[in-house]
């Protein structure tokens, strides 16, 4: 099989077209995903049982059912509920709501990782719940948290080609385009790989630093 | 270091009135009764699960009690009243009555990402409002009569567990607390660092109007720096008196037996 450079010059526009919207999805499923993740966190750890109860359902339920379901769920029954919304954001939504499970888990072992004894001294001098949380136990449980928020960054970017599968026209979707109208495949395909590695191996060295400098969970 | 005191010279500044706390079975505290004036410096000793700590965290508020009550300054501590019955306390009154009181932990329990200076300033500034000068000035002061002048730049983990505890002291009175209490202070530290923590305490005990509790295993400690012994076994007051009578002419069996081991070991 033959790699032809000129061809692959010629598709490597629309590909990087795909690529903006591969890192679109990213970015926002990712935001979703932290605020969805903390009030998911906040929710475990409610003093009302059944708030508690609902969410680590949720966390348990998304854990343990696959990605492309999820996707197809939201794209194909939801509008039965007349639930409709464009493939991109449903695309985000997908991300966002299954990531945010995982990240509610990386919040709670970053504040379950704070010593007991924290919160009994700031209690002993008298600091209020927030200047608790803001002052004493938030600093020391971000830190950890960070190279692994940054580990699922990357995850959800190589995630992101599953919503070709509901006509997002991200990277991966640019490929298959292609390869269904010229029955070229090799160059599309290695291309889109190529894509990948090249953005996702430098994040993953610079989380390496991360983890060595803030240590892990 | 005192504040001026609102309530009559014979009443107690605390007083713990039959209260219980248990941990799932185990009865910790048995319907304990216990006043203490204000001014007294008290050590409380014990083998371990008698209770002791337990005076303690609840005096702090960072455990609940089950029954009984317990009185600071007058006021009732987590509990209020309503008609004829007992409710938990508004947090913004639970606040003011443990205002009064600071506590040094058996772990330090400093916060590892402030310097020493910060972990002394924070709550001054955050909790009573003072002006960071005048926070600051405080700390230097603290921090001489600690002596750790030279150290208040530093972060905890650079610090031996003498000196981070002896922080920790400094911190605990920069909120000016009337009634200070210390658990086991000197439990976790190498044996060559005790003395640097206990001589810091027995000259606040000399110098200061404090109301001080202390949970210790230094026997020797308690006797010279304590008004009145407590010895606790299994969540009761077995004996107490003034130290120089505890520890020689205990009138306890349970009590003789129990500093015989200590002294001995």
């Amino acid at each position: 099989m033959k790699f032809d450079f000129s061809f692959a010059l010629e598709i490597l526009p629309a590909l990087l077209r795909g690529a903006v919207v591969t890192a679109e999805a990213t970015f926002a499923g990712m935001a979703f995903a932290l605020v969805g993740g903390l009030v998911l966190a906040l929710c475990r750890r409610s003093r009302l049982p059944a708030v508690a109860r609902l969410s680590a359902s949720y966390i348990l339920f998304m854990r343990n059912t696959p990605l492309l379901v999820q996707i197809y769920f939201l794209f194909y029954v939801l509008p039965f509920w007349g639930i409709t919304f464009g493939a991109l954001t449903t695309g985000i939504l997908a991300l966002g709501l299954n990531y945010s499970a995982y990240i509610a888990e990386v919040y709670r072992a970053g504040i379950d990782g704070v010593a007991q004894g924290q919160w009994e001294a700031a209690r002993a001098l008298d600091f209020s719940p927030v200047q608790t949380w803001i002052r004493v136990i938030l600093p020391q449980a971000l830190p950890p948290m960070v190279p692994v928020l940054g580990n699922y960054l990357i995850g959800m970017f190589k995630d992101s080609p599953l919503l070709a599968t509901i006509t997002v026209p991200e990277m991966f979707g640019a490929a298959e385009h292609i390869a269904g109208e010229t029955y070229r495949y090799n160059e599309p395909y290695t291309l889109v790989g190529l894509i990948f590695l090249v953005l996702s191996y430098p994040a993953a060295l610079a989380i390496r630093r991360l983890e060595r400098r803030y240590g892990k969970i | 270091m005192e504040r001026s005191s609102a309530i009559p010279a014979d009443q107690p500044l605390i007083r713990f009135h039959q209260v219980r706390k248990s941990y799932g079975e185990l009865r910790v505290l048995d319907d304990l009764d216990l006043d203490i004036a204000a001014g007294e410096k008290v050590a409380i000793i014990g083998p371990s699960g008698s209770g002791k700590t337990t005076i303690l965290r609840l005096l702090m508020t960072l455990d609940r009690y089950e029954s009984g009550t317990i009185e600071v300054g007058g006021e009732l501590l987590g509990l209020r009243r309503q008609g004829d019955r007992l409710v938990p306390d508004r947090e913004a009154h639970l606040r003011q009555v443990r205002k009064q009181i600071g506590m040094v932990f058996q772990h330090f329990n400093l916060f590892p990402h402030m310097t020493a200076l910060q972990n002394v300033i924070e709550a001054p500034i955050r909790v009573l409002g003072l002006p960071r000068r005048e926070a600051e000035a405080r700390a230097r002061e603290l921090f001489a009569m600690v002596g750790l002048q030279e150290k208040a730049g530093s972060y905890p983990r650079h610090l031996s567990g003498g000196q981070q505890q002896r922080v920790a002291i400094a911190r605990a009175l920069a909120m000016r607390p009337r009634i200070m209490l210390f658990d086991e202070v000197t439990s976790a530290l190498d044996p060559e660092l005790v003395g640097e923590v206990l001589r810091v305490i027995r000259q606040l005990a000399k110098e200061s109007g404090m109301t001080m509790l202390i949970v210790t295993h230094e026997m020797s400690f308690a006797r010279d720096v304590s008004d009145r012994v407590i010895f606790m076994e299994k969540g009761r007051i077995v004996e107490q008196g003034e130290p120089g009578v505890i520890f020689r002419e205990p009138r306890s069996e349970r009590t003789r037996a129990f500093l015989k081991a200590v002294l001995e070991r």
